[in-house]
C-alpha cells in the first residue's frame, strides 16, 4: 500500500457566503475538488484532494503541490499535497502553507469561480499557474472555461516523472458534482413535451421524472412537407430536471434527430436500422430555468429542407437556398 | 437553375456527368453557391453518429414482436367468420354517431398542439472549451 505525503488537507466549512442572495435561494450547489493524482506503473491511487461547494457566483482559491526538495525528504512528484480553500486557512496554519509551497518541487495555484449550476452541469472558470522550485522563473499559467457534468472529471495539467521509477507522473485534476438541499430529493416532475416540424405537430408525450434523474423521450417521425421522398424526422432524447428551493425548475433537454424516407412497416424499421441508412444529426443541448406549468418551445439550430423530384432524372434534390422548416420541442414541467 | 443543382449534386455523388452541363452549372452564380451548400451538408451529415437511440431500437423491437404474437394465433376460419358476424351484429346496436364523435374526440387529443409558449430558445450545440494562456 502505497502512501502519500498529505503535507496538509483543510476541510472548509462555509460560514459566511460570498454568492448573491439570489443565487442561494435555488438551493443547489456545485462541488469542484481539486486533487493531485500521482500515477504509478503499476495503477492510479485517488491522491489528495480538497473542495468546496460553490454557490453560483462564488470564487476561491486552492494550493496543490508535487513532489518535495528540502533535503531531508526528497521526494518523487508521486508525493503531492492539496490545500483549500486558501480563504479558509486559520493564521496559525498560513506558515505551514507557506512551507508546503516551498519546499514542493511543483506548486499550483488554482483560483475557482462558479458561473451556473444547471439540472446536470456545471459552468466554472478555472484559472492556474504552476511554479517550479528548479526553475522559479518558468510560470506556466491558463485560464479555461468548463462545462462539467454531474461526476465528471478533467485534467487541468500532467507532469512526467524521470525514468526509472514506479512513479510516472501526476494529473492535476478537476472533479464536479452537484449538491442540493436535502428537501428537493424527493421531488418528482410531470413533464410534457410536444414536438413540431413547420406546421406539423405529433401526438405529445407526458412522462415522468425523479429530481435529478433523466427520462427518454421519443417522439413518432414526422412527415417533412411537400418533400419528393416523403422524408421523415423524428427526435428522441432526454430530459433531466432539479427544483430549486424557489419554486422554479432547472431543465436539461438533450436531443438528437434522425431522418429517414417513409417507412411502411415496422419490418422495414428494423431493415433500416440494421443497415443503418438512417442519419442522424449530433446532439443538442438546452439548459434554461422555468417555472412550474410554463411553456418553453426551443427550437433546432437547423432548419429541415424537403426535398423536391429534379427535373432531369427525377431523383430527390434538397433545395439548400430555401427556408426550410423549424424543428422545435415545447416543454412544460410541472412539481408533483 | 434546378438542373445546374441536380448536375452538381450528381457530381458530388460521384455520378458519371456531361462536362457541358457542368460548365454551365459552374457558371451559374446560384448554382454555385447550391454546390457550397451542398458541401456543407455533406460536412455536417459525415460528422453525424448513424447509430439509433437504444430506445427507437426497443421499441421497434417490441412492436415487431407483437406483430408475430397475433401471427402465431392462427385462428380457424370459421371462428373468424363467426366473429365477424357477432361483430357486425352488436356493431349495429351501436350508436354510429357517438362512435364518430368518439374517434374525433381522441383523434382531436391525440395531436393536440402545444401551447402558446412565453418563451421561445434554441438548442445549444456542446460548447468548446474556451482556453487561454501559455507560458
Amino acid at each position: 500500500m502505497r502512501l502519500l505525503s498529505a503535507i496538509s488537507v483543510v476541510a472548509a466549512v462555509a460560514l459566511t457566503c460570498a454568492a448573491p442572495t439570489h443565487a442561494q435561494e435555488s438551493g443547489l450547489k456545485g462541488v469542484v475538488r481539486v486533487r493531485a493524482a500521482p500515477i504509478y506503473t503499476s495503477g492510479s491511487p485517488a491522491g489528495i484532494a480538497a473542495s468546496y461547494e460553490f454557490f453560483p457566483g462564488e470564487s476561491t482559491s486552492f494550493l496543490l503541490t508535487a513532489g518535495r526538495v528540502d533535503r531531508e525528504r526528497s521526494s518523487d512528484l508521486c508525493s503531492g499535497g492539496a490545500v483549500g480553500p486558501l480563504s479558509f486557512i486559520s493564521p496559525e496554519l498560513q506558515p505551514n502553507v507557506t512551507r508546503q509551497e516551498a519546499t514542493a518541487a511543483y506548486a499550483w495555484h488554482v483560483d475557482v469561480r462558479m458561473i451556473e449550476v444547471h439540472a446536470t452541469t456545471i459552468d466554472l472558470e478555472v484559472s492556474w499557474r504552476r511554479t517550479s522550485h528548479s526553475t522559479p522563473d518558468e510560470k506556466v499559467q491558463y485560464s479555461q472555461r468548463l462545462a462539467l457534468r454531474d461526476g465528471e472529471s478533467r485534467a487541468i495539467d500532467l507532469l512526467h516523472e524521470g525514468p526509472g521509477g514506479e512513479c510516472l507522473g501526476v494529473a492535476i485534476l478537476i472533479e464536479a458534482s452537484l449538491s442540493e438541499d436535502p428537501s428537493l430529493r424527493a421531488k418528482n416532475i410531470e413533464w410534457d413535451l410536444w414536438a413540431s416540424l413547420g406546421p406539423t405537430t405529433v401526438p405529445h408525450q407526458r412522462l415522468r421524472s425523479v429530481q435529478g434523474n433523466p427520462v427518454e423521450f421519443a417522439f413518432d417521425s414526422m412527415a417533412v412537407p411537400g418533400s419528393a421522398d416523403n422524408r421523415h424526422e423524428s427526435l428522441y432524447g432526454t430530459v433531466t430536471g432539479r427544483v430549486r428551493l424557489d419554486g422554479r425548475i432547472e431543465i436539461a433537454i438533450d436531443v438528437s434527430s434522425v431522418y429517414a424516407q417513409k417507412i411502411v412497416g415496422q419490418d422495414e424499421v428494423i431493415a433500416l436500422l440494421s443497415k443503418q441508412r438512417q442519419r442522424g444529426t449530433r446532439g443538442f443541448r438546452k439548459d434554461f430555468t422555468a417555472k412550474p406549468g410554463e411553456a418553453v418551445k426551443i427550437v433546432m439550430p437547423v432548419r429541415v429542407q424537403p426535398a423536391t423530384a429534379g427535373p432531369v432524372t427525377g431523383k430527390p434534390v434538397i433545395q439548400p437556398l430555401q427556408p426550410g422548416y423549424e424543428l422545435s420541442i415545447t416543454v412544460q414541467a410541472r412539481v408533483r | 437553375m434546378d438542373q445546374h443543382l441536380e448536375t452538381l449534386s450528381a457530381m458530388l455523388d460521384g455520378d458519371v456527368v456531361d462536362v457541358e452541363a457542368l460548365e454551365a452549372a459552374l457558371a451559374d452564380v446560384e448554382a454555385r453557391r447550391g454546390l457550397v451548400e451542398f458541401v456543407r451538408l455533406r460536412q455536417v451529415a459525415r460528422d453525424e453518429s448513424a447509430a439509433p437511440a437504444p430506445v427507437f431500437a426497443a421499441r421497434a423491437g417490441r412492436s415487431v414482436e407483437r406483430r408475430r404474437a397475433l401471427a402465431r394465433l392462427r385462428v380457424p376460419l370459421p371462428l373468424a367468420a363467426a366473429a365477424v358476424l357477432l361483430a357486425l351484429l352488436g356493431g349495429s346496436l351501436i350508436d354510429i354517431k357517438w362512435l364518430a364523435f368518439d374517434r374525433d374526440q381522441a383523434s382531436r387529443e391525440q395531436v393536440q398542439p402545444p401551447p402558446q409558449p412565453s418563451r421561445v430558445l434554441q438548442f445549444d450545440a456542446p460548447p468548446p472549451d474556451s482556453r487561454t494562456g501559455g507560458r
